[in-house]
Parts: C-alpha cells; structure tokens; sequence
C-alpha cells in the first residue's frame, strides 16, 4: 500500500477559512475517488467535527499523544461525506496539549500509515512551533491568505516562521547547531537590514556544505499559496505577490494555486442552514476554487482503482 | 485592494535592496561579432555602447540555454542565476517590471500580460544577455497560450 500524501493548511491569522478549505478540499478528493482523512491539528480550538456535522468525539488526537490510543486508525470517525474521516482535534486545555517533538515526529509516522490517500492538516492560527512543525514535516503546505493588511501581516510572519523553523531544524539534523546558531543570531536580529536570504547566502560562502544543504532544503519546500475572499480583481495580484516575497526573501519555493471569491451570503447560510456548515457551502462561491485547485494537488492513486475486483 | 510586490514590500516594511550601477561595456567595432540583434544605448564612430554585459561569453550562454531547455528548467531564471545578475540590474537595463520579470521566471503565466507584450518581454529579457533564440520565445508561449486557455 502506497502511503498517504500530506497536506497542511495554515495561514498565521485566524478566521480566514483555513477549517472551510480543508474541509472543502477533503469533500472534492473523496468526491474524486481518494480516500480523505482530515486531522484537526488546531489544538485547544478544534472545530472541525462542526464543519463536518459531527459531534465531537470522545476521543482524540490528544489521546493518541498521550498514548491512551495506540493506533490511530482507531480514532477515525467517519463522515457523511463519502470516503472522508475525520480526526478530531482535542478541546481540553491547551497547555496540556504541547507535543514533544518525539511525540509530533510519532504523530507525522502515524499519519503515514493511515490506510488512505491524502491527510489533510488542518492547523491553527498562529505560529506556534507544533504548527510550524506540521506545515514542516508535510508533502505540501498551502497559506491561505486573505485581501486585508492584518491578513497578509500575518501570513507573511508564517512564512518567515517556517524559514526560521526549517534553518533551526537542518542545524539539529546535521548535529552542526553550533554553525547554525551564529546565523540564526543574526536572522533574529533587528537592526540588521539585509534581507534573510542574502543572509543565508553570505552564510554559505563560510560555509559552503551546510549552506548548500539550507539552501536546497528551503528550495525544496512546496508551498501553495491560495488568496480568499477576493472582492474585485485587483485583489488577484496578491497571490503571486505572496510567492515572490516568499521565494525572494526565503528562498522557499512557492506558487499560486488560486484565488476564491469573496460570497456575500455564506454567513447567512451558516447562521440558518441546519445541515452541517460544510453541506451549506457546497453550492456556494467556493465551489469556484475547484476548477484550478484541485489539479495542483500532487497526485495519487485513487482507491477505488485498487478496491474493484 | 491592489497588491502588487513594490505595495507589498512598502506594507511589510521590507529591506529595500542595494543599489548596484548599471554595467555598460565597450565594444570595438571591429571585432567580429554579430550585433545587430542587440539594443544600443549609443553608437560612436569606433566603438558602441551596448546594454549587453556578457558579450565573451554568448557561445557559453548559448549552451546554457539548450541544457536547461533540455532538464526543462526556466531558460531565464537559469541564465540570470549562472551570470550572477540580480532582478534589479536586469530592471534597471531592460525597464522591464520586476514582478513581470519574476513571473517570466517562475512561469506565472496568469499574471502576464497579453501576448503580444509577453513575447516583447522575452525578446528584450533575452536581448539582456546578447541572445536571440525564437526557440526559447516560442516554447514559453506555447505554454503561456494553454495556460491562459485553460484558466
């Protein structure tokens, strides 16, 4: 059995439809013949099972990482949607949700051997460290980003976070952290106003084998970028904005994958829709993401082809 | 609420990047080269002024440009990283806009302009460094025109 590509969904601000898109993306790949698992990784905030008309379930991921579960399978809840399950993210407290990196690295092995064809990583706001690690650790991580200055603050941080995060990681995984620290000093130092990449560069002209292995380590990174709640078309330039910053001050690789209308009326079908919200959205303006979106995502087998007989 | 990467980089308050001077090189006329493909600043009696900085090296260039039509990477991206030419020096000659010169790079197709201008682009792009290969113009806009198609 092949195992399941990873995608995570972040973004840095909250409220921006990171839960929707996730949820979305999951409905058009089981619809598509995948087999889907989303995970809740928003800990301490976990409103996933809401998205998908579920009830919260009794256990979750948090059980997993306390090792009251041992195999993850047995946490999937299943969905009305077809061929989508669920992981529900833990709504204890979070403080006493704070993964070890041992536990986060079983966690990523654990995703791996689900028996489906994607994982999609629905994380949090912010730039916490286990959301770094996660949007890290996954075959493709995609910032959702939307049309407002507090929103492209944000994301802008989140890429820098993961630059930041990716640099801190290769210096342990190479044991030379004694190297890295000179930089990562300098990348955290304000007053220098030299942008983080020729940092990098410059670094590794001391450096020349660490710095080449940074470097095609930040490159390797897959990043989608997906711009929401557009208004008008000048909103569209945003995007490919957010992939130069990207890639000229980080030196991650990153694209476009789309932009998604704004839809004036999805909160009032939220507000009085008795289906699950997920169900509601369905026809609405998002459905336009699909056509351009979908393709991007790196391919798999679909199930159903090894299912029939 | 328009965003292009100057407005972008203002908002974030990013570091401006350095200053460099554009090169301008002396050619002597009688040096068997063929120019007349290339864009002149200015031409006196013995010699020209061209914009173009890698003149020794076009055989060189060339090879560079069929090796990387043949790992399918970017012609451009590739010829700017082996000349060691950063986006603003290329700006500052051809006048071409940054983010267009990125999108070039990184295939952004949607965010081009029309056609004709994009083929304009790429003629002037590869004019930068001396070279004039149809070849090159034609593959990216055969993927330029089916990228538009689809989208």
């Amino acid at each position: 059995m092949t195992k399941p590509i990873l995608l995570s969904i972040g973004g840095g601000k909250g409220g921006i439809g990171k839960t929707l898109i996730a949820s979305r993306l999951a409905y058009s790949l089981g619809n598509a013949g995948y087999r889907v698992v989303v995970a809740d990784l928003d800990f301490g905030a976990a409103n996933l099972h809401s998205w998908l008309g579920a009830a919260h379930p009794k256990d979750s991921l948090h059980d997993f990482l306390r090792g009251k579960v041992t195999h993850l399978r047995d946490l999937l809840t299943e969905t009305s949607f077809p061929r989508v399950s669920f992981l529900a993210g833990g709504q204890e407290f979070w403080q006493q949700i704070r993964p070890e990196s041992l536990e986060k690295i079983r966690l990523i092995n654990a995703f791996q051997d689900l028996p489906c064809d994607y994982v999609i990583l629905d994380l949090g706001a912010g730039t916490h460290i286990t959301t770094l690690d996660f949007f890290i650790y996954s075959h493709k991580g995609i910032v959702i980003v939307v049309p407002e200055p507090t929103s492209i603050e944000n994301a802008y941080v989140f890429m820098k976070s993961i630059f930041y995060r990716k640099v801190q990681t290769i210096g342990k995984v190479l044991h030379q952290e004694k190297q890295m620290e000179s930089l990562l000093q300098k990348l955290s130092d304000v007053n220098v106003r030299v942008s983080y990449l020729q940092q990098v560069q410059s670094f590794s002209r001391t450096y020349p084998d660490l710095g080449h292995n940074l470097l095609a380590s930040l490159e390797a990174t897959d990043m989608g970028i997906i711009v929401n709640q557009v208004r008008n078309t000048e909103d569209k330039n945003l995007g490919s904005s957010m992939a130069m910053i990207s890639r000229k001050y980080f030196g991650l690789n990153s694209s476009l994958m789309g932009t998604i209308s704004h839809d004036p009326q999805l909160w009032q079908v939220l507000r009085q829709s008795e289906l699950p919200p997920l169900l509601a959205t369905i026809d609405s303006e998002v459905d336009a993401l699909l056509g351009h979106i979908i393709p991007q995502i790196p391919k798999g087998v679909p199930s159903y082809v090894n299912d029939t007989p | 609420m328009s965003m292009t990467l100057p407005e972008l980089e203002k908002l974030l308050n990013l570091p401006a990047e350095e200053e460099q001077e554009p090169v301008v090189f002396k050619l002597d006329s009688s040096e068997n080269h063929d120019t007349s493909h290339l864009t002149f600043l200015s031409q006196g009696k013995n010699s020209v002024v061209v914009r173009f900085p890698h003149l020794d090296n076009i055989e060189k260039l060339n090879e560079v440009v069929n090796q990387a039509k043949q790992d399918g990477h970017n012609v451009f991206l590739v010829l700017r990283q082996t000349t060691d030419t950063s986006l603003d020096s290329v700006y500052k000659m051809t006048k071409l806009q940054k983010h267009y010169l990125f999108a070039i790079e990184n295939n952004d197709y949607l965010t081009l302009p029309a056609a004709v201008y994009v083929r304009g682009f790429l003629n002037v792009y590869l004019n930068f460094f001396g070279l004039k290969r149809n070849d090159v113009v034609e593959d990216f806009m055969q993927k330029y025109s089916k990228a538009r198609y689809l989208a």
